[in-house]
């Protein structure tokens, strides 16, 4: 199993800067999942790991080896792009023994070893047709069978489910999983899908305008946002501006709320997920809101509260009762809320404004 | 593009009406000539029968010879040209040149140029008298060898052969090279396994067309025109310009160059269609 | 591809091509300004006997001569283009938007004399209608082999645009199907139509195989013209005759390049 690493990458386009000092380290046999908005660099990552895209600077690194300089056909990684650019000339077959056949691999051997790759992908059955009469998630597996046949060391995913349905989807996230842990091989995977990149990753990175923004355990992440925005982008996020005072607490239009970790002093958000709210648990606990909205999400309650000029989103148990414009009394959960740096020209979203006084 | 055109009229009369003036023109110079020729070409004289013009194409040596130089110089030149015009093609399908508009201009500059113009700008050039004689002492007389003629001819198709490839070059996915270098891919491979098999229709496209072109190109064969080399075109023309005119023979003639010409169009293409059924 | 050696023989290939093609024109255009200066290489076996003809009286000498063959071709040339637009667009029109069983025949059979060699249809033309005057007879051929340029290109604009969700919107604005026709179809049509007309006058203009058989003796088009001093005058007089052809032909030919910048072969006029 290999380490992949990439030190200091830079990339410009023009004006743009695609990759900006981004250093990181794929941990052998696991899966990263790099995840970021449109023009985030994520693919530009992950070309240049590929050896397609010429770094402006930095280095790539196998095993501590350069390969910076190392052309595409030479890496020796699979890669799966997002339109799947499988041969139309090909049938199923031939594609998956297309790496094995430019490495002069025998017909039979390399045969051999392309419907072991079907097979893993569940579709050996399909060995013979030709790629124009295959489904969207068919011709998925063949590309990925492609990429896996000859033992890679890195495989490289470039938002593969992206142009599936949504069931396919979730069926096919399982199955990803399952297949990169038996072939042990460290993947990258990359995707605007932060519930895709949550499930999928063992590991996560954020990339934001061609940085680096965080990097560790989607619970990790998850949980302690590094800052506002990775907050919003990995969740809904309700986003209370305050002060941070010593003594964990951030003094906000809610009250001094208890953050968990130590706050930036001075302006800073705090940030509280829909589900880090419960109803509160003393009749005069917490803070008073105003139900504006509700939505039933089937497993749970979703409420669009306002209170102090702010709209929350509150998760709660989907037996609750409560009518729009009625009100209620809402708390933080015990040790949720997280503080975060918040930047001068950071505002509240619109969506947390209300108009509601 | 006409998916739904269930809210708006197709009017299959009005299209029959609108096209009319072109079929009308399409049947009067086109098919009737040609249904003509037909019936003079069995026509085959006074007492002779029907075949007479045809077993003469092929039985005169100096016919027949004519026949198969112009088959095989117009096979050679599409296969030539169409190879050599890849390149450039290539290069201004994927834009890897700069000033590619500029080349793509100097390249069918030959397009309007008609036979004659080719064959005397190559005379020009490589003729007894021409400017690289006259220059660096080489190449005197090339024009009206046989090398001469397969310079004249290529000239005329590269304008032909590049845009055509260019073209096709552009409806191929770029996708597909970037998979093709991941897997491993050495250029080679990549332009023996990925390019040539999904370019291989419009490769053989492009021949025929050239094949075609090169087959009736008449002036070029009329300039450079000497004595050892015979060509079908200018066997037909000196049917007309030398009297008395063999109709029958020169109908022939005229026929068989059509259908050497649409055959190999149609043959090439058939050759090709059933593996994208 | 890349910078690597299939990348320099690529390169060098097309540097070659463009040698090829330029050389001649280039040879011919300079021999044309030297004889018109009067001077050529001493001792050059370029210049002959006809030293009254040299020097820009080459140009006055084709004038007179010729003259009438000049204008012949032009009008031939534009000839062409108006009964190609009036015939091949609304012919295209007709195929795509009304299409009628067999419209899939024409259109294949519109673009057969691109495949068949001049001379065949030459030969038929003149079996067909042996009575027909001359310059009549030049005058179907030129149409018999632009009308596919025109058809096709227009053809190739048309499947380009979503006409139905034109039509559907001019409706909803209020449009009838004069002014839909006029103020919406046409002027998107207007760039084909342009790149269309040049390609056809054109290939009119540099016609010969046809002009030639079917006209012999009489007024003649300017490529035979050509092929008269090509045969039997100098090279001076053949080189300014080649001049006077292209100064037509190659802003013409540019024209259509620069109009065609970007889009298919057809356009072009492959």
């Amino acid at each position: 199993m290999s380490t992949l690493t990439v030190d200091h990458l830079g990339k410009r386009y023009g004006a743009a800067c695609a990759l900006d000092d981004v250093s990181m380290v794929f941990p052998a046999g696991r899966i990263t999942a790099v995840l970021g908005p449109s023009g985030s660099g994520k693919s530009t990552l992950l070309m240049a790991i590929a050896g397609l895209v010429r770094p402006d600077a930095g280095l790539v690194r196998l095993d501590g080896t350069d390969i910076t300089g190392l052309p595409a056909d030479r890496r020796g990684f699979g890669l799966v792009q997002q339109s799947y650019a499988l041969f139309p000339h090909l049938d199923v077959l031939a594609n998956a023994a297309f790496g094995l056949r430019c490495r002069g691999v025998a017909r039979p051997e390399r045969e051999r070893r392309s419907r072991i790759a079907l097979d893993r992908l569940g579709i050996a059955h399909l060995a013979a047709r030709g790629i124009r009469q295959l489904s969207g998630g068919e011709q998925q597996r063949v590309a990925i069978a492609r990429a896996i046949a000859y033992d890679p060391p890195i495989l490289l995913l470039d938002e593969p489910l992206a142009a599936l349905d949504a069931q396919l989807r979730s069926g096919l996230r399982a199955e990803l999983r399952r297949l990169v842990t038996d072939l042990g091989v460290t993947t990258v995977l990359v995707t605007h899908d932060q519930s895709e990149a949550m499930e999928l990753g063992d590991q996560l990175a954020i990339l934001r305008h061609g940085r680096l923004v965080q990097l560790g355990a989607p619970s990790a992440v998850y949980a302690r946002p590094a800052d506002a925005f990775v907050g919003r982008f990995l969740g809904a996020a309700n986003l209370i501006p305050g002060t941070g005072v010593n003594g964990h607490a951030v003094d906000t239009a809610l009250g001094r709320l208890l953050v968990a970790n130590p706050p930036p002093i001075g302006a800073c958000w705090a940030m509280l997920r829909p589900e880090d709210l419960q109803v509160a648990t003393a009749a005069d606990g917490g803070f008073q809101a105003q139900c504006e909205q509700r939505l039933h999400l089937g497993d749970r309650l979703r409420l669009q509260v306002g209170v102090a000029g702010l709209r929350l989103t509150v998760d709660l148990p989907n037996d609750y009762r409560i009518e729009p414009g009625e009100s209620l009394r809402l708390e933080p959960k015990p040790g949720r809320t997280i503080a975060m740096p918040r930047l001068p020209d950071e505002e509240s979203p619109d969506d947390q404004r209300t108009t509601a006084p | 593009m006409l998916a739904d055109a269930s809210s708006l009229p197709q009017r299959p009369a009005l299209g029959l009406l609108l096209c009319l003036p072109l079929v009308l023109l399409l049947a009067a110079l086109l098919m009737w000539p040609l249904v003509q020729l037909v019936l003079q070409s069995v026509d085959g004289g006074p007492g002779a029968p029907w075949w007479r013009a045809w077993s003469d194409l092929v039985s005169v040596p100096r016919h027949r010879r004519a026949l198969l130089t112009s088959v095989g110089l117009s096979a050679a030149v599409a296969i030539v040209s169409t190879a050599v015009c890849l390149m450039p093609a290539w290069l201004l399908a994927r834009r890897l040149i700069p000033g590619g508009a500029w080349l793509r201009m100097v390249l069918a500059l030959p397009m309007s140029f008609s036979g004659l113009i080719v064959g005397f700008l190559l005379i020009v050039l490589i003729g007894r008298a021409g400017a690289l004689p006259a220059l660096t002492g080489l190449g005197s007389g090339l024009a009206y060898t046989l090398t001469g003629l397969l310079l004249a001819y290529l000239y005329f198709e590269v304008p032909r052969a590049t845009l055509t490839l260019e073209s096709a070059i552009r409806t191929l996915d770029p996708q597909l090279d970037v998979a093709a270098r991941s897997l491993g891919a050495r250029p080679w491979q990549h332009t023996l396994f990925v390019v040539l098999p999904l370019l291989g229709p419009a490769l053989l496209a492009t021949i025929a067309m050239t094949f075609a072109v090169s087959l009736g190109s008449f002036g070029v064969a009329l300039l450079l025109s000497v004595r050892g080399i015979a060509l079908l075109p200018l066997e037909l023309f000196m049917q007309y310009m030398a009297p008395p005119t063999d109709r029958a023979l020169a109908a022939a003639m005229a026929l068989t160059l059509a259908a050497i010409a649409l055959g190999v169009g149609v043959g090439l293409r058939r050759l090709v269609e059933p593996r994208y059924a | 591809m890349r910078r690597g050696l299939w990348w320099w023989l690529a390169c060098t290939v097309t540097i070659g091509l463009v040698v090829l093609v330029l050389s001649p024109v280039l040879t011919v255009v300079t021999i044309a300004l030297m004889a018109a200066c009067g001077i050529g290489p001493d001792g050059s076996p370029w210049l002959t006997g006809r030293d009254e003809i040299l020097g820009l009286h080459a140009y006055g000498y084709l004038l007179t001569h010729y003259g009438s063959w000049l204008l012949f071709s032009l009008a031939l040339a534009v000839g062409s283009v108006l009964v190609c637009l009036a015939v091949a667009v609304p012919a295209a029109w007709g195929l795509i938007r009304h299409p009628f069983p067999g419209s899939r025949w024409v259109e294949q059979a519109a673009a057969l004399p691109l495949s068949l060699p001049g001379l065949a249809v030459s030969v038929g033309l003149v079996a067909a209608f042996p009575a027909v005057r001359g310059p009549w007879l030049v005058f179907a051929g030129h149409l018999l082999f632009t009308i596919p340029f025109m058809l096709r290109v227009t053809l190739d604009a048309l499947r380009g645009y979503d006409l139905i969700a034109w039509e559907r919107a001019s409706a909803s604005l209020g449009a009838d199907a004069w002014r839909h026709a006029v103020w919406v179809v046409l002027p998107n049509l207007r760039h084909a139509l342009v790149t269309g007309s040049l390609l056809v006058f054109a290939v009119s203009w540099g016609e010969f195989n046809v002009s030639y058989l079917l006209n012999h003796g009489r007024v003649q088009t300017f490529p035979a013209a050509l092929y008269d001093t090509f045969a039997n005058d100098g090279l001076p007089l053949a080189a300014a005759a080649t001049v006077l052809f292209l100064v037509v032909v190659i802003p013409v030919s540019l024209g259509v390049q620069i109009l065609g910048r970007g889009r298919t072969a057809v356009e072009q006029g492959a």
